[in-house]
């Protein structure tokens, strides 16, 4: 019930920052993507199990207030929060720079899932070329925005 | 092994319920938008909160700065409206009844203007995958589907999704965007629609035969039905012909600055 009420408060959080502060923190026509960073986050240390259910939930709840097709999010963020728990599983050490290295395969992996998906399904406004522009900024980007939250998560967990 | 099959079980059904809902809602491609129109009131209190807080904090801060600049201005503002006020006095009141008379002899038809409704953009797309933005009038304030956006400089899009305060703007960069145009001094018809690239559009279905020039103006063309006839759109910037394709390579630089958009006009008849 505890952990329901901290992703609901996470997600409102992503949600908030998601939808007011991303016209500032635009780099060139990248934006980072609060959801994912969450997803990795929960998935991380969480496992595969809750990777998977909050992927799907987190997409869902993207698809039905963002994007033109259901579904989309759920599918790819599924995929990308069960793999992000079960590496997790497999490795034994916390370590930021493992961390930093998941976020970026993650936004990689996420965002050529939509690419994929955006190919057979149209959804996205861009061309293909540019898209994976903006995916590869955003792998970096959200990197490194998952510094300052880790190390905000990791001083409350410690207290 | 049975937890290896356990796992590929729980990641297949959840891959599947997504399939099938992405399925379901490319079949039915309004599903998505009539139910996010219905039930928005959660994002669109969120966006509107924190406009309002950071509009109140930015003209708090800025009035400060602004005091001494907005005195001058004041002072250079005074000094224009009595120079205005005198040649309104002196010098409209003949020219204006003249102008009406000649208006009239020449049975010139008044060009209707447009009736606009200002709005406020509060929010950009939450995503890189669109070019969309939000503004803050919806459904209450009189807004419909379709309806055209424009500010100063030009041509900036269409209404595409309304909720109740607020609405979803297509900007004629995306690539789901299409209007129909003009090039000004050759008036040839043509189809503009959006790069999905920075700041581009370009002029689809223009047969090579056509000669327009860089530095030509585009308008909207009328037809359609769609978009109002004569909005500026942009100018021609670059033309590529290949003598082994049937149509021309026109791109097209909005005049709009799409990167500082604040006050828009949406254009109500």
């Amino acid at each position: 019930m505890k952990k329901a009420i901290i992703f609901i408060i996470s997600f409102l959080i992503a949600l908030i920052l998601q939808i007011t502060l991303i016209g500032g923190l635009q780099i060139g026509r990248s934006k980072p993507d609060f959801f994912l960073i969450l997803l990795v986050l929960w998935a991380w240390y969480n496992g595969w199990r809750e990777g998977l259910i909050s992927g799907f939930i987190i997409g869902i709840l993207e698809d039905v207030l963002f994007f033109p097709l259901w579904g989309i999010n759920a599918f790819t963020l599924c995929i990308v929060g069960f793999l992000v728990g079960e590496i997790r599983e497999k490795v034994y050490e916390e370590n930021l720079i493992l961390l930093l290295i998941i976020m970026c395969s993650a936004t990689l992996l996420n965002g050529f899932l939509l690419l994929f998906l955006s190919s057979i399904f149209p959804i996205s406004s861009f061309s293909q070329a540019h898209l994976t522009f903006l995916i590869l900024l955003a792998s970096l980007y959200n990197s490194l925005l998952i510094l300052p939250i880790f190390i905000v998560k990791e001083g409350l967990r410690r207290r | 092994m049975g937890k290896v099959r356990s796992k590929v079980f729980f990641l297949i059904s959840f891959l599947s319920i997504s399939f099938v809902l992405i399925l379901v809602s490319n079949y039915k491609r309004d599903l998505p938008i009539e139910v996010r129109e219905k039930s928005y009131l959660f994002v669109e209190f969120f966006q509107s909160f924190f406009f309002n807080l950071k509009t109140e904090l930015t003209e708090r801060i800025g009035n400060i700065y602004e005091a001494e600049k907005l005195r001058k201005e004041n002072q250079i503002l005074k000094e224009k409206i009595e120079r205005l006020t005198f040649q309104e006095k002196n010098y409209y009141q003949e020219i204006l009844p003249a102008n009406e008379r000649l208006r009239r002899m020449l049975e010139f038809k008044k060009k209707q203007a447009f009736k606009l409704i200002p709005v406020q953009v509060i929010a950009y797309s939450p995503f890189s995958y669109f070019d969309t933005i939000f503004v803050g009038k919806g459904k209450e304030e009189g807004i419909e589907k379709n309806m055209v956006v424009v500010n100063a400089q030009g041509l900036v899009g269409r209404i595409i999704e309304v909720y109740p305060h607020q609405a979803k703007i297509l900007t004629i960069l995306d690539k789901r965007s299409k209007v129909g145009v003009r090039d000004e001094s050759t008036r040839d018809i043509a189809i503009l629609q959006g790069k999905g690239k920075e700041e581009k559009c370009e002029l689809v279905y223009l047969p090579n035969k056509v000669s327009v020039k860089v530095s030509d103006k585009v308008i909207t063309s009328g037809l359609g039905g769609l978009f109002p006839k004569g909005i500026l759109v942009g100018e021609i910037s670059l033309i590529k012909k290949n003598p082994y394709r049937l149509f021309q390579y026109v791109e097209v630089t909005p005049y709009v600055d799409f990167r500082k958009l604040e006050e828009l006009f949406i254009i109500k008849e």
